[in-house]
C-alpha cells in the first residue's frame, strides 16, 4: 500500500493533536441528595487516561488559588477547598470514573446562595438557582 | 483538476470495548478466533475551537467501536451511522502478527465488490490480540475502499457550501435536513419537476431509478460525512461513487446496449452532508454542508461490453489503518492502568497524597518525598510504625536492617508482625518486615536484611574469620547508607546507634533518630555536615547542629527537669513507640520540603518555646511550608507536652566531630576495630579525657567571689 494519491496522509506525529475524549456526567447522589460531576477520560486506543495525564489535560483547576477565582455573582469570593476528587463507578453505568464527592455539595451550594440572599427557592425557579449556584461551585474546580 | 484526497478513518474505541472483548474471550470464544461480527459507528464531522489560540480544529474522522459494537441489538443513537465489521482475536501474539492478512483484506474486499448493497461499502475489519495477564491489546483496523485509476477528481472551485452556490436555497436545505430515516449513510437528491427538493435512502436499486427522466443538474448523490475538513470529504464516499459507476450505465451488465465508442467520464454531483441540525438563525455559521463535482478524467476500467464488465477483475483495494506514527503496523492499547489491580493501588495511594496538595498545600512537594530512599535499622516497635508512616507519605524504597528474630510478645506492639511469624523460632524480623510491607501495598519496593551492628563497648573477638566477618558487615552498612537517602537509628541500645551516626555524618546523609524511655522519648535529626553551610566553629546559624551523641555532654538548656532516657529500655508505654515514630518521619519530611534540607536551621528560641509568634529577628527561612523544622524533640507523655530544643553540635563528639570523621575517613575499618574493641579509645581521640583536666583547670583560674557549685560536666 504505497503512496495512494487519493488518500489524505495522515499528520506527522508532531503536527497531530493527541484526541482525547472526557465523557462528563451529572448524577444524583441518592445518599447525599445531590448531583454529582462525574467524568472519565480516554484516549483514541481505548485506554484510560491516568491521573497524572488528567492533571496535566487543565480539566481540574487544582492550582487556581481561591482567591483569584471570579464569579458571576461578584462577590466576595469563596473560600472553597478543591473538592475530595474520587475514583469509582458510575453508578448506573458501572464503568470506572472520577468523581467529586458529594459530602460538601450541600454546604458549598448553600454558601453562594447565602452570598446571594436568594430567598425565594420555591417551585422549578428555586431549583433551577440551585442548579445555576452548583454549576457555580462545580466551575471552580472543573474547567467547563 | 485537483485529484481528491479523502480523509481515512481513524478508529476511536472507547474502553468498554476492550471490557467486553475480554469477557467475550473468556465466556465464548475462549481459544477460538473465529471471526465475530460487530458494529461500529461514525457521525457527521465536528470542529472544535481552541480556546487558547481561537482556532477552528477538524476533530478526526473517527470510526467509533464500544461495547455495544458487540451487541446486534443495539440501535445507533440519533445522527449516527452504524456500519458492520468483523473482529477476528487471535490467540497468541504470533498467530497475530503472522496472521495472512492480506487473505482476510482481500477476503472483506471481494465481499464489498460483489455487493449490491451500498451501505456494505462501509464494512471494516479488526484484528486483535488480548494479553490478558497484562491488560494490553494490540489491535488493526482496516477500511477497505477501492482504488480507481485515473484518480477521483473535484471540479473547478472545490467543493463549496450548500447555501453559498446557489444550487439550493434555505427551503431546500430545511427539506434534505428533516428527510426520513436520517441515519442512512447515503440518500438520493433530486429536484423534480415542479422544483421541489425530494430525497431517499440509497439502497440497493434504489439508483439510478430515482432519476430516471431527471436531468443530470438536478441529480445529486449525498451521504453523511465524517469528515470535517473543508477539501477532503471523509472516506465513505470512495466506495460509494465506486457503487455509483458500476451502477451506472454503460457498466451495469443489464445495460441496454453494449458502448461501442468510449463511454462518457462518470461525474456526480455530491453533497457532503454536514448538518445534524438546522442552523440556529442568530449569528451561526450557517450550514456546513458542501456541494462538489466529482468525476473521473477518463473511463475507468469496468469493461466495455456487458460480457466484458461480467468477468472484470476486481480494483484493487486499501485501507489498513496506519498506527500513531503514521506507520503501517498494528496499535496496542495499554488498559493496565484501569485494570491492573496494582496499578490500580498505586493510583489511589497517588490521588490521596496529590489531594493533600491539592486541597490544603499547593506548595508541597510531594516528588521530592516518595522519592525518598529509606534505611531503616531496626524493625521493632519503632521499625514497624516508621515504616506504616512512610508509605502513607507514598515513599516507595524502604530497606529494613535488624539482627533478631520474631517472638511472641513482638506481633502486639510491632504492627507489622502475626503470630504465625513467630513459630518455629521466629522468622528473620527484617525480611519478615520487608515482606508485609510488599503485601500491604505491592508498589513499594521493600527489602529486609539481617545484620549485626558492631559497637563500641563489644569487643570484637580475636578470630580472624569473626573479623573478616564484622569488617563485610561494615562494609555493607556503609554501601546500604550510600544507596539510601534517610537513615533512621530505631535501635534498642545507645550504642549501636554509634557507628550508622558516623557513617551517616561522613556521607553527609540525613540521619533521623528515635529513642524511648518509658514514658518519654526523643525524636531527633543529626545535623548536616555540607562543608559551605556550617561548621563547628560557627556562630548561631552557622553553627552545625549536633547528633545524638553531641548532647551527651552538651547539656540542653532546660535539662535539669528531664528524666534520663538514653538507659537500655524494653519496658515503654505501649502508645509512646507510635507517637515518636510517626513524629519521626514528620519530622524528616517536614526536614526534606525545607528548601535546604538537612541543612535547615533550627527554629529560634522565641518560636521554639512558643513565647513569641515571629521571630526577633524577622528572618523567617527557618521555616518550611509544613512549619518550623526543630532540631530535637522531647515528649513527656505524662505531662501529655513536647519540648522543642536545639544542641549544638560538640567539637569533641564521638559520633560526629571533624577529629572522628577525619580519623575514620583516612583509616577507615582500622579505626572503626579500635573503636569497638578498645573502651578509652574515642574519648583519646575525641580529647574528651582531657575534658575533665580542662574543667578542673578552667575552675581553678576562676576567681570565685562566692561559693557556687558547677553541675555542667
Amino acid at each position: 500500500d504505497g503512496g495512494d494519491e487519493s488518500a489524505l496522509s495522515p499528520p506527522t506525529v508532531k503536527s497531530q493533536a493527541r484526541t482525547v475524549t472526557i465523557d462528563q456526567f451529572i448524577v444524583y447522589s441518592a445518599t447525599f441528595q445531590v448531583p454529582t460531576f462525574y467524568f472519565s477520560a480516554h484516549q483514541s486506543d481505548g485506554s484510560t487516561l491516568g491521573l497524572g495525564d488528567i492533571e496535566a489535560l487543565r480539566l481540574l483547576k487544582a492550582h487556581s488559588r481561591p482567591d483569584s477565582e471570579i464569579n458571576s455573582y461578584a462577590i466576595t469570593p469563596i473560600a472553597s477547598p478543591f473538592p475530595l476528587l474520587s475514583q469509582g463507578d458510575h453508578p448506573t453505568l458501572g464503568t470506572p470514573c472520577w468523581y467529586f464527592h458529594p459530602c460538601e455539595t450541600s454546604t458549598a451550594v448553600q454558601e453562594i446562595l447565602h452570598e446571594i440572599g436568594e430567598m425565594d427557592w420555591e417551585g422549578e425557579d428555586g431549583l433551577a438557582r440551585w442548579m445555576g449556584a452548583w454549576f457555580s461551585v462545580l466551575s471552580s474546580a472543573v474547567d467547563l | 483538476m485537483p485529484i481528491i484526497q479523502f480523509a481515512p478513518f481513524s478508529s476511536l474505541i472507547n474502553p468498554t470495548f476492550w471490557h467486553t472483548l475480554t469477557q467475550l474471550k473468556i465466556d465464548v470464544l475462549k481459544l477460538s478466533s473465529d471471526s465475530v461480527p460487530i458494529t461500529g459507528s461514525y457521525t457527521y464531522g465536528k470542529t472544535v475551537v481552541d480556546r487558547e489560540s481561537g482556532k477552528e480544529i477538524a476533530l478526526g474522522s473517527n470510526l467509533g467501536l464500544s461495547g455495544e459494537s458487540f451487541d446486534a441489538a443495539h440501535t445507533a443513537s440519533p445522527h449516527s451511522v452504524t456500519v458492520k465489521g468483523t473482529l477476528k482475536n487471535f490467540n497468541t501474539i504470533e498467530e497475530f502478527k503472522s496472521s495472512d492478512k492480506a487473505a482476510l483484506f482481500n477476503a472483506l474486499a471481494d465481499e464489498l465488490w460483489s455487493s449490491d448493497f451500498p451501505e456494505d461499502g462501509n464494512k471494516f475489519l479488526v484484528l486483535t490480540f488480548a494479553d490478558l495477564k497484562k491488560y494490553k491489546y494490540y489491535y488493526w483496523c482496516a477500511f477497505p475502499a477501492f482504488v480507481v485509476k485515473p484518480s477521483w477528481e473535484i471540479g473547478e472551485g472545490g467543493w463549496e457550501g450548500v447555501s453559498s452556490g446557489g444550487s439550493f436555497g434555505e427551503e431546500d436545505l430545511r427539506t434534505i435536513a428533516s428527510r426520513e430515516e436520517p441515519n442512512a449513510p447515503f440518500f438520493l437528491v433530486r429536484r423534480n419537476a415542479g422544483g421541489k427538493i425530494e430525497t431517499t435512502p440509497l439502497i440497493a436499486s434504489a439508483y439510478p431509478g430515482f432519476f430516471t427522466d431527471v436531468p443530470e443538474k438536478d441529480r445529486y448523490v449525498a451521504f453523511i460525512d465524517p469528515s470535517s475538513l473543508p477539501q477532503n470529504p471523509g472516506w465513505p464516499l470512495r466506495n460509494l461513487l465506486t457503487y455509483l459507476v458500476r451502477h451506472s450505465a454503460p457498466y451495469t451488465s443489464t445495460a441496454a446496449s453494449p458502448a461501442t465508442t468510449s463511454p462518457k467520464p462518470p461525474s456526480f454531483n455530491i453533497i457532503s452532508w454536514r448538518d445534524t441540525d438546522v442552523p440556529s438563525e442568530d449569528g451561526g455559521k450557517g450550514w456546513k454542508s458542501l456541494l462538489g463535482k466529482v468525476y473521473l478524467p477518463s473511463a475507468p476500467d469496468l469493461g466495455k461490453t456487458s460480457a466484458e464488465v461480467e468477468k472484470v477483475v476486481r480494483w484493487n483495494a486499501i485501507g489498513w489503518e496506519r498506527d500513531g506514527k503514521g506507520k503501517m503496523s498494528p496499535r496496542l492499547a495499554d488498559l493496565g492502568g484501569m485494570m491492573d489491580p496494582r496499578r490500580l493501588a498505586d493510583q489511589a495511594v497517588d490521588l490521596n497524597l496529590k489531594l493533600m496538595r491539592w486541597r490544603i498545600l499547593p506548595a508541597l512537594d510531594l516528588e521530592r518525598v516518595s522519592r525518598t530512599k529509606c534505611l531503616l535499622l531496626g524493625a521493632g516497635t519503632l521499625g514497624c510504625y516508621v515504616a506504616r508512616v512512610l508509605m502513607g507519605w507514598g515513599i516507595r524504597k524502604i530497606t529494613l536492617l535488624d539482627s533478631s528474630r520474631v517472638s511472641f510478645s513482638n506481633p502486639v506492639r510491632q504492627p507489622l508482625f502475626e503470630f504465625e511469624d513467630c513459630l518455629e523460632g521466629g522468622k528473620p524480623k527484617a525480611e519478615c518486615a520487608a515482606e508485609r510491607l510488599t503485601k500491604i501495598f505491592p508498589g513499594v519496593d521493600a527489602q529486609g536484611i539481617t545484620l549485626s551492628i558492631p559497637m563500641p563497648g563489644h569487643p570484637i573477638p580475636a578470630n580472624e574469620a569473626i573479623v573478616e566477618k564484622t569488617k563485610a558487615d561494615v562494609a555493607k552498612l556503609e554501601a546500604l547508607i550510600e544507596e539510601h537517602d534517610v537513615v533512621f537509628l530505631l535501635m534498642d541500645s545507645r550504642e549501636s546507634r554509634w557507628l550508622p551516626t558516623l557513617i551517616g555524618a561522613a556521607k553527609n546523609k540525613l540521619v533521623l533518630n528515635a529513642a524511648l524511655g518509658f514514658d518519654t522519648y526523643l525524636v531527633m535529626r543529626h545535623g548536616g555536615h555540607t562543608p559551605s553551610t556550617a561548621s563547628e566553629e560557627g556562630q548561631g546559624e552557622k553553627k552545625k547542629l549536633g547528633c545524638y551523641f553531641c548532647n551527651d555532654i552538651v547539656a540542653p538548656a532546660d535539662s535539669l527537669s528531664d528524666r534520663t532516657l538514653d538507659q537500655m529500655c524494653t519496658v515503654t508505654r505501649p502508645g509512646l513507640a507510635s507517637i515518636a515514630a510517626a513524629s519521626a518521619v514528620e519530622l524528616m519530611v517536614s526536614t526534606l520540603q525545607h528548601p535546604l534540607g538537612i541543612d535547615a536551621p533550627a527554629p529560634p528560641v522565641e518560636i521554639a518555646t512558643g513565647k513569641q509568634s515571629s521571630p526577633e529577628s524577622g528572618d523567617t527561612s527557618y521555616e518550611s511550608v509544613l512549619g518550623i523544622v526543630p532540631h530535637q524533640i522531647r515528649g513527656f507523655l505524662a505531662q501529655w507536652r513536647n519540648m522543642i530544643i536545639k544542641g549544638d553540635a560538640y567539637s569533641r563528639c564521638t559520633g560526629c566531630s571533624d577529629i572522628v570523621i577525619n580519623e575514620y575517613r583516612s583509616k577507615g575499618f582500622e579505626m572503626l576495630l579500635r573503636a569497638f574493641n578498645e573502651s578509652k579509645y574515642l574519648e583519646e581521640l575525641t580529647g574528651l579525657d582531657r575534658l575533665y583536666e580542662e574543667g578542673e583547670k578552667a575552675l581553678e583560674d576562676v576567681d570565685w567571689i562566692e561559693e557556687g557549685s558547677e553541675e555542667d560536666f
